[in-house]
């Protein structure tokens, strides 16, 4: 069974940067800007906004919660990410879809990725050599004893799931906020 | 003390579901009480006996947020160790508790159910769970 990758160069990272913003079509009537055909409004976020969704939770809630909540919302973009860019595709090339998610998030500003996926054994590698948006915010924000990418881990699982079909947790490992020197995720079967 | 685990390691459901299924069961017979869940304590179903899955990942999301929450207010409100939270409400109760670091058990019964009893089933689930997560967390420390 093969192993796929996908690492980008900087050319790379520039081109899915230009793809991504030139697929993006404001609407004067309403001021939303609306991606590739799709019917909802998409906005630029300040990646601490995102990071502070797991920090204002896990004040109230504890961490394992928040950490839960945080990835149920990441699960379902990583998801629709994965259908939408599914559309137009042959038959035959979900393993395709999933090595676009590097392209994609870079493109969007997440972070330059690598991602592996191994066909026999159905599991998936993930990280973020200098850290993803949220990490970095993490690590601005002050050392933190937990993974930071809770968005993340559900984004990639999600992801996985839209594309290749596979049902699996991704777990944070390394994170750029706990002082790691990436962020990584490994696939884990849920199913 | 119970506390949740703060350090991020989260059991596989797989192991941990194939571990307590039997208990899950021989508790749900009881009759005391009318579902049962036991989730991860980030939210994540291991087991549970409800109608339907989406019924069962609410509920773990909310006893999740529940225990998370009593916990958090145990320890800032210096009211001590979290032992079990309860919520009482006109049809039914909902009681759940920590089933060690890393997991919940949660319980509905309903209105006439003797709470003493549900609390003692529920114990020894949770007890039963955090027996079967320190196997794994036994190899998996030592790996």
């Amino acid at each position: 069974m093969p192993v796929h990758r996908a690492a980008l160069s900087g050319t790379q990272v520039e081109e899915g940067f230009r793809a991504m913003v030139g697929a993006l079509v404001p609407d004067k009537e309403t001021g939303f800007n609306l991606w590739a055909g799709s019917k909802d409004p998409v906005m630029l976020v300040w990646s601490p906004r995102i990071y502070e969704f797991l920090q204002v939770l896990e004040s109230t809630l504890s961490y394992p919660p928040a950490r839960g909540l945080c990835r149920e919302v990441g699960y379902r973009s990583g998801f629709d990410g994965a259908k939408e860019i599914e559309k137009g595709r042959g038959a035959g090339t979900q393993w395709k879809v999933l090595l676009a998610m590097p392209s994609v998030l870079a493109g969007a500003g997440w972070g330059i990725s690598e991602i592996v996926y191994d066909e026999g054994s159905r599991s998936v590698s993930w990280e973020f050599p200098k850290g993803s948006a949220v990490g970095v915010a993490a690590r601005r924000a002050g050392p933190r004893s937990t993974p930071a990418c809770a968005f993340f881990e559900g984004f990639g699982a999600g992801w996985a799931m839209g594309s290749v079909g596979i049902d699996v947790e991704m777990i944070e490992t390394e994170c750029v906020g706990q002082g790691g020197h990436a962020c990584r995720f490994e696939s884990r079967p849920l199913g | 003390m119970i506390s949740l685990d703060p350090s991020g390691r989260l059991v596989p459901r797989l192991f941990a579901a194939d571990a307590i299924s039997k208990e899950l069961r021989e508790a749900a017979r009881s009759g005391q009480v009318q579902h049962i869940v036991v989730t991860r304590a980030d939210g994540l179903v291991i087991g549970h006996n409800l109608p339907t899955p989406d019924l069962a990942k609410r509920l773990a999301a909310m006893s999740a947020a529940i225990v998370g929450t009593a916990i958090m207010a145990s320890s800032e409100l210096e009211r001590g160790t979290f032992r079990v939270a309860t919520l009482e409400a006109s049809e039914g109760r909902i009681m759940c508790m920590s089933a060690g670091p890393q997991a919940i058990v949660a319980g509905m019964a309903n209105k006439s159910s003797d709470m003493d009893r549900v609390s003692r089933l529920l114990r020894g689930l949770a007890n039963q769970v955090e027996e079967a997560i320190d196997q794994w967390d036994g190899g998996a420390l030592k790996t």
